[in-house]
């Protein structure tokens, strides 16, 4: 099943499905960083009033705003 | 010529400092490079520290510089810095290079953090898998730097002609398609240029069309897709899938990673620095500390001390080696009145300002800026900025000429031209010493608190007019935000203090060359006057020059012609107000403190306060921000805006202080 970003709770793990939604430059830079489909990410922290989240994906941390966060699907694995 | 490049958050400006030897500047956020950075090998020959970059395809202004650099070729080779824990998002940096076809060599930084996260590299088998020398290195400790020095000096023999790295079929036949019109006199690559092009590089294509129309290479582009039934962003995908395969091969073959899933020391911190509450609070926690140690604890009683030895031992030898060799009365006054009260009026205020820019370092180097930025993103979101805004801004309390240079890693355009414009209203370290003279002679007993109300406010104004602006200012882009936040370190003692030094050493070079001359010329226009030599002050040209201006002023509460020239001067560098006051107001055997306190009432000296935080920015600051906007026009703007601003604040605070108190 797939949900936003930032549907995760705090500490959560997924994968990413699609960030097409994400504005190009987003885009890019995510990509840059190594974050495209089917990276695993983890929410780390959400800040509050619709400020930026915090998410780490290969040893990295990044921050990334809300808006931009919700426009990002990912899917999370049932662990069996 | 030799080039340094890589990721940002790599050790790059480390390793920078250890070929080198040079004193630069070190930083632990994105992006602290700011500008094209030459230092001198130690083994001959000159490094490039370029800016820190993700890819060739640029998103911000400082990595066009890189792949602009490139496309140039003014250089010999290249030093790939690699970060040997972040090996996979490293390498898409270096595939790029391997394609672009440059000699250059690769350092593998931070060998030790990898190993103590489990992760071991074989630099043999790496170095034959790229085909490129390969040197594992750890830059913060200069271990490994003379083997790099020696790979350098080799270097310069072997050639390379640009790897090819096979893509996916659909995409693989575009290049080639590509790869056959590109014009012969194209300096660069033509593979590279090709990949690039299909990637989107604004660079790359601007470079194409200076040498062909592109528009056949769009129409090949356009009919492939369509033959192929392949999007762009498909083809981009395959870009990424190619190099990203190459990179899972090679690590394959070279890394036997054991990763332990142990939190990291960071984790701990970034759960207090940057928690939903208490994040903020953090912050002007550790900001009050910051200036409560520069002000009130610490550099108020060493600047105190410096002050009794200037005014005390210093002024008396002078005295008496003055009169001991028959000087005369000119030649006295200059020394004592003009030199030793100017210059020394500034210079006691060093150790005040070598704490701050300690602590700005500290901030820099430990990797707190990209958290600020972060935590701060939400609410310059409202003011129309962006949280990465912050940065410069900061760095803009030490001095406004770094801080408007810090702008660039900004990458939208608007935002990047407020920050730009606002900068200058962040309270530089050389306004520091005007509010300690002021600050101490009329509240001395809340020195800290009122001084820190000075930056506070401008920081408020920043926000403010940073609304303005961008409600004003034509709205384009969609604003964006991502930050990478880097692991903290714990800067090295002697990384700290170099890169407290160099930004003080300006302040002092400022105190030698500016000041000094300042404070000569302004003793002289006190000296002299319309009726000849040796002239009573209130007869003397500079009186008459601020006499013209001190009508404007007299509403804001310090209409003395004193106050007006060192106004004037002030243009030049902020700290000349304080010579300029400390030959105006020179009485013998009696403080600065108390001439102030008959020429300005409390109330006009905080106007008079306010008014100096604002009123225009240093005339190195609009020489950076003319650079930095390249309009005349904005340049104008950012000196008119402020001084209607201080003009207004200090019209406001003189007029209704008085009536409040008054009442």
């Amino acid at each position: 099943m797939t949900m936003k970003l930032t549907e995760l709770a705090v500490g959560d793990k997924a994968t990413i499905v699609d960030m097409s939604g994400c504005s190009r430059m987003i885009q890019k830079r995510l990509t840059q960083l190594g974050i495209d489909d089917c990276a695993e990410v983890c929410v780390q922290n959400k800040l509050p009033f619709g400020g930026p989240c915090f998410i780490q994906c290969e040893n990295q941390c990044i921050s990334i705003r809300k808006k931009d966060a919700m426009s990002i699907e990912v899917c999370q694995e049932s662990v069996i | 010529m030799i080039a340094l490049l890589g990721n940002p958050n790599t050790g790059k400006t480390s390793l920078f400092n250890a070929l080198t030897d040079s004193y630069e500047y070190v930083g632990n956020w994105s992006g602290v490079t700011v500008d094209k950075k030459v230092g001198n090998l130690r083994k001959g020959g000159e490094l490039v520290d370029l800016p820190g970059v993700y890819s060739l395809n640029p998103v911000s202004k400082d990595e066009t510089v890189v792949s602009t650099f490139l496309i140039e070729g003014n250089f010999d080779s290249l030093i790939n810095i690699v970060d040997a824990s972040q090996l996979n998002r490293s390498l898409h940096l270096t595939i790029q290079l391997l394609e672009f076809g440059c000699p250059f060599i690769v350092g593998l930084n931070m060998a030790d953090v990898a190993q103590t996260r489990g992760i071991k590299i074989d630099v043999e088998k790496m170095a034959n898998f790229l085909q490129v020398p390969v040197r594992s290195i750890v830059a913060r400790k200069k271990q490994g730097i003379d083997e790099l020095e020696a790979d350098l000096i080799n270097i310069k023999k072997q050639q390379e002609h640009g790897q090819v790295i096979l893509y996916a079929k659909p995409l693989e036949a575009l290049i080639q398609k590509l790869e056959g019109i590109l014009p012969l006199d194209l300096p660069i690559n033509k593979r590279w240029a090709a990949i690039q092009y299909i990637d989107d590089n604004p660079v790359v294509k601007a470079e194409i069309q200076k040498y062909m129309n592109d528009e056949t290479m769009n129409e090949i582009v356009n009919e492939h897709m369509t033959r192929e039934n392949i999007t762009e962003e498909q083809l981009r995908r395959l870009i990424r899938q190619g190099r990203e395969k190459y990179i899972h091969n090679l690590i394959a073959e070279v890394v036997n990673d054991q990763q332990s899933g142990e939190k990291s020391s960071t984790e701990k911190i970034d759960k207090f620095v940057t928690h939903p509450v208490l994040g903020i609070p953090t912050f002007i926690a550790l900001m009050y500390l910051m200036f409560m140690l520069t002000f009130n604890w610490l550099g108020f009683p060493i600047s105190d001390l410096l002050e009794g030895v200037i005014s005390g031992p210093i002024t008396t030898g002078l005295e008496a080696g003055l009169t001991f060799i028959g000087a005369s009365a000119f030649l006295e006054s200059m020394i004592l009145d003009g030199i030793v009260a100017g210059v020394g009026g500034v210079l006691v205020f060093v150790p005040q300002i070598f704490i701050l820019f300690f602590f700005i370092s500290l901030l820099e180097d430990s990797g707190y800026m990209a958290r600020v930025a972060t935590v701060m993103d939400r609410l310059m979101q409202v003011m129309g900025l962006n949280g990465k805004a912050f940065i410069p801004m900061i760095i803009g309390f030490g001095c406004n000429v770094p801080g408007v240079m810090a702008a660039r890693t900004i990458e939208q355009p608007r935002e990047r031209l407020i920050t730009i414009l606002l900068t200058p209203l962040m309270s530089c370290s050389a306004r520091l010493p005007v509010y300690a003279l002021f600050a101490g002679a009329f509240f001395a007993q809340q020195q800290a608190f009122v001084v820190l109300s000075l930056y506070i406010l401008g920081v408020v104004l920043a926000l403010l007019m940073a609304k303005l602006l961008s409600k004003s200012m034509l709205k384009s882009e969609e604003s964006f935000f991502i930050m990478e936040l880097p692991p903290y370190r714990i800067p090295q003692p002697l990384t700290l203090w170099r890169s407290t030094w160099e930004k003080g050493k300006g302040f002092l070079r400022k105190a030698g060359t500016y000041i000094f001359a300042g404070s000569v010329i302004i003793w002289l226009l006190t000296y002299t006057g319309p009726g000849g030599i040796g002239v009573e002050m209130n007869d003397s040209f500079l009186a008459a020059i601020g006499g013209w201006f001190s009508p404007l002023f007299a509403p804001l509460g310090f209409g003395t012609w004193q106050a007006s020239a060192a106004l004037i001067t002030g243009f030049l560098a902020k700290e000349i107000v304080v010579a300029t006051m400390a030959i105006l107001y020179v009485v013998p055997e009696a403080s600065m403190h108390l001439a102030l306190s008959e020429a300005f009432t409390p109330i006009a000296a905080y106007s008079f306060m306010v008014f100096i935080l604002i009123y225009v920015p240093c005339l190195a600051t609009v020489a950076v921000i003319k650079k930095e906007t390249d309009s005349m026009k904005l340049t104008l703007f950012s000196m008119a805006y402020a001084f209607i601003l201080a003009y207004g604040l200090s019209f406001l605070i003189y007029q209704v202080g008085t009536i409040w108190f008054a009442g």
